[in-house]
């Protein structure tokens, strides 16, 4: 008898954990199913969204894919009455997790996703089960800008200074993760000059901020919003923009693209949205027009503003051919 | 006193009513998230953040800033009551804590932990007030090779966790954590390891689930195995501090207060590893070794006295260079410039009313959070005389649905039942689980600062000459594997040899 009740106790305890675990599981398929959508049952020009509208953002809150996933949606959410909506993050698997999911809404009219560069730098790199091609591009809205950047003390005052020292000795290069676009800029920058780097990979902006401060490295490739403080405060010094334009105003406007030095080299972090696999074509519409009627906004300029983006609007073949174009673009620098 | 103006001014801004009632909000929203498993103040910070966009910047900063250091007092209800840590910094607080509980002290164990998270966060705010700037200068000073030297100081402390037999055990869990964290894409190479094709582990096996399962779930397994302890019948007045208590905190309070500031500045490094560090050190220096990890007030006091102090070290970087000293104040960051404030070096120059209402408020926040949580501790304690049947499906269901919702997938659930069945044999053959956390934090850490500074180097690891802070750390890492053992041999059999290395 006494033997037993370990056991029968452990079982006991087993089971607890069992029920909580489908209590969670039947939640969880519950919240995933919700209202189905994608019934196109209108089909007329107007087409609007019935029903409340899922944004899926594969980064947690607080990043900049939420920043931008609240931002465009806050834009549908104007652009006709009564439609409302949320964001549901689907994190995990440096994005993957979020991608596949979305990949599984065939057809859906009511799901939305913000998505970036890893669209098309995810398959890349890892085993996914998508492509860019897999989904509905619906519009690219706004480029973040990678910009090179040099301790304040620093004797290199230029992009031509930098390749020259590049030439001479190994010059540290500190980046934001191998899959990123500060990584992709290294290799172009690389092939167009002919030299090479030590790239120093870091795990995000602060990191590569502290780096510039500490003098751990002689120059970083990334995003202007992790710099533009230290730009400003002069303890770091902008050599370049990898835009095709640059910046209207505020610090980083005196700092001159890698163009007018003589370097072809623009590539940037777009932010954009897409449908599912088979999405309406009126949905589509509705939303690349509600989209391209938010860039006429103050509330637009505000997220340029506070992301340090750049407007950079396409819809339909002009953003299927850009995602096209990156993707050869990095298949050629990483020779994948 | 002009020096002082600023200061007056920030106070100013932190007292009236409406800030304070926003940092009254903050801290009790804090208090609650922090209690819950996998709710951390970071994903807490970014849930809240668009609610806040109709206040004023410094009213929304300040209510935001309550509930981050609110989740370092709340995290510890959990991890001392029923072992379930609701925040990482907080896990090291399992160890004394909810051994503290098992006898009926729980009580004690809170009010402690309230004590010396107030005390340090309000000594640390002077040190924050006044020595911003040089502490983010020495934070600066911190690049891949130092940090390499710190986390080695961190590993080397899974070995002063235990001693003999149970040292290799330690040893061994340490290096299973170091194992389990190399699961994943890695961000340094791009490389999947371990991964066999599943989408699922690709972004790592995540740190929140594994507490979860290895501390909460499997204590509730083995309780539910064990013979049915009876429900803790405290009377209310044995939950309350003695003066011996007390005066076995005061020292550990001091040191965690001072470590956790210092390792809470370094960007990267933050309260968690500051709980760690502070155990250890506390572990070293008591004359009463034996008791840790069976109950031990001093290994409640300090830690929280540290992760209490990292999070205001957290805001020297934050607010005097931009860059951030941690998950959350990262996110906060994000707040900064939703407002439409540019963080960085010029923040205090161009913004002097927010930056200082915003420090002034950290002092209000933590003497809000020692009045809301001293009277509660005997109560939140006296949750203990629930009966098990009643409390163990709460404690189990609350924990599968914080590993859940981490990442808002049942991936985290399930990561959780799998290091909860680990758990429960790792505690049935008497393995230590704290090594694998460590192993399962400092891992990632030392490979990616030991691969940066190979790459700072060209690949030659001379780099560590010209670095005087890494070599040092270094050193001192040596010297904690080394000394205790040279010592012992020095001494031979008489015992006190420690002794001389106590009462500083």
């Amino acid at each position: 008898m006494t033997t037993h009740r370990p056991s029968l106790r452990l079982r006991a305890g087993m089971a607890f954990l069992l029920t909580s675990v489908l209590a969670i599981t039947s939640c969880g398929v519950e919240g995933i199913s919700g209202d189905g959508g994608g019934d196109d049952a209108s089909e007329s020009s107007d087409w609007t969204p019935q029903g409340p509208l899922t944004m899926v953002a594969a980064f947690g809150a607080g990043g900049g894919t939420d920043k931008v996933a609240r931002a465009m949606l806050a834009g549908i959410e104007q652009c006709a009455d009564g439609v409302t909506g949320n964001v549901e993050y689907r994190e995990g698997g440096s994005g993957v997790v979020g991608y596949t999911y979305f990949m599984q809404q065939q057809g859906k009219s009511d799901m939305i996703m913000a998505s970036t560069t890893e669209l098309t730098t995810l398959p890349l790199f890892v085993d996914t089960p998508f492509t860019w091609e897999n989904y509905t591009p619906i519009a690219r809205i706004a480029n973040d800008t990678v910009s090179l950047v040099v301790p304040a003390a620093s004797p290199i005052t230029s992009l031509q200074d930098l390749v020259d020292e590049a030439k001479t000795r190994k010059v540290t290069v500190g980046v934001v993760g191998v899959s990123g676009p500060d990584n992709i800029i290294r290799g172009l920058l690389e092939e167009q000059a002919g030299i090479e780097f030590e790239s120093v990979v870091f795990n995000n902006g602060g990191e590569t901020t502290a780096a510039i401060l500490g003098n751990d490295v002689d120059a970083v490739l990334g995003g202007a919003g992790d710099i533009v403080g230290q730009v400003e405060a002069g303890t770091a010094r902008a050599l370049a923009v990898f835009a095709e334009e640059r910046y209207q105003d505020g610090p980083m406007a005196p700092v001159p693209t890698a163009v007018e030095q003589g370097f072809d080299v623009t590539f940037g972090q777009w932010r954009g949205l897409i449908g599912p696999p088979g999405m309406p074509e009126e949905a589509v519409t509705f939303y690349a027009d509600c989209l391209e009627q938010w860039t006429e906004t103050p509330a637009y300029e505000e997220y340029l503003e506070t992301s340090l983006a750049l407007p950079a609007f396409q819809r339909g073949d002009d953003f299927e051919q850009y995602l096209a174009d990156q993707e050869a673009l990095i298949r050629e620098v990483l020779g994948r | 006193m002009d020096a002082l103006d600023p200061v007056i001014g920030g106070f100013q801004t932190a007292l009236s009513l409406h800030n304070l009632l926003f940092c009254a909000v903050g801290v009790i929203l804090g208090t609650v998230i922090g209690l819950l498993p996998g709710l951390g103040s970071a994903t807490g910070v970014a849930l809240l953040m668009p609610l806040t966009l109709g206040l004023e910047p410094v009213t929304a900063l300040i209510m935001l800033a309550g509930l981050y250091y609110g989740t370092q007092y709340g995290g510890t209800i959990s991890s001392v009551l029923v072992s379930s840590p609701g925040e990482a910094s907080t896990v090291v607080s399992t160890f004394d804590g909810y051994q503290m509980a098992r006898q009926g002290r729980a009580g004690q164990a809170l009010a402690i932990a309230a004590i010396a998270s107030f005390v340090a966060g309000t000594l640390t705010i002077v040190l924050l007030m006044a020595l911003a700037p040089v502490f983010a200068g020495i934070a600066v000073d911190f690049g891949p090779p130092e940090m390499v030297g710190l986390v080695v100081v961190g590993l080397v402390g899974v070995v002063g966790l235990s001693r003999g037999i149970q040292m290799l055990k330690g040893l061994a869990m340490g290096a299973l954590g170091v194992a389990v964290a190399t699961i994943g894409f890695d961000p340094q190479t791009a490389v999947q390891r371990f991964t066999f094709g599943s989408v699922e582990v690709l972004g790592g096996i995540q740190f929140v689930p594994v507490v979860i399962g290895l501390f909460a779930i499997a204590e509730v397994m083995s309780q539910a195995r064990a013979t049915p302890a009876d429900p803790i019948r405290a009377r209310f007045r044995d939950l309350l501090l003695t003066r011996d208590d007390l005066h076995r905190s005061r020292a550990p309070i001091g040191r965690g207060t001072v470590l956790g500031f210092f390792l809470g500045t370094l960007p990267g490094a933050g309260a968690t590893i500051a709980s760690f560090v502070t155990y250890d050190v506390e572990k070293r220096v008591s004359k009463r070794k034996h008791e840790f990890g069976k109950g031990a007030i001093e290994g409640v006091a300090g830690p929280e006295a540290a992760n209490n102090a990292a999070v205001n070290g957290a805001f020297v970087p934050t607010l005097t260079l931009g860059i951030p000293g941690s998950g959350t104040t990262a996110v906060l960051l994000g707040a900064f410039l939703l407002f439409g404030i540019q963080p960085g070096p010029l923040l205090m120059d161009k913004e002097p009313d927010l930056v200082w209402g915003l420090m002034a408020s950290f002092y209000v926040g933590n003497v809000l959070l020692l009045i809301l949580n001293l009277p509660m501790a005997p109560i939140f304690a006296s949750m203990l005389r629930v009966r098990y049947a009643v409390l163990y499906p709460v404690i189990l269901s609350a924990s599968l649905l914080g590993a859940y919702a981490l990442e808002n997938r049942m991936w985290g659930a399930w990561v959780a039942v799998g290091a909860a069945l680990v758990g429960y044999f790792l505690k049935r053959y008497d393995f230590p689980p704290a090594p694998v956390i460590l192993g399962l934090i400092l891992g990632p850490m030392l490979e990616q600062s030991l691969n940066q500074t190979s790459s700072m180097g060209s690949g030659d690891f001379g780099i560590f000459l010209h670095r005087p802070i890494a070599l040092a750390l270094l050193a001192l890492s040596v010297a904690i594997l080394l000394v205790p053992t040279i010592v012992a041999r020095l001494r031979g059999p008489r015992s006190g040899a420690e002794r001389q290395l106590i009462d500083d």
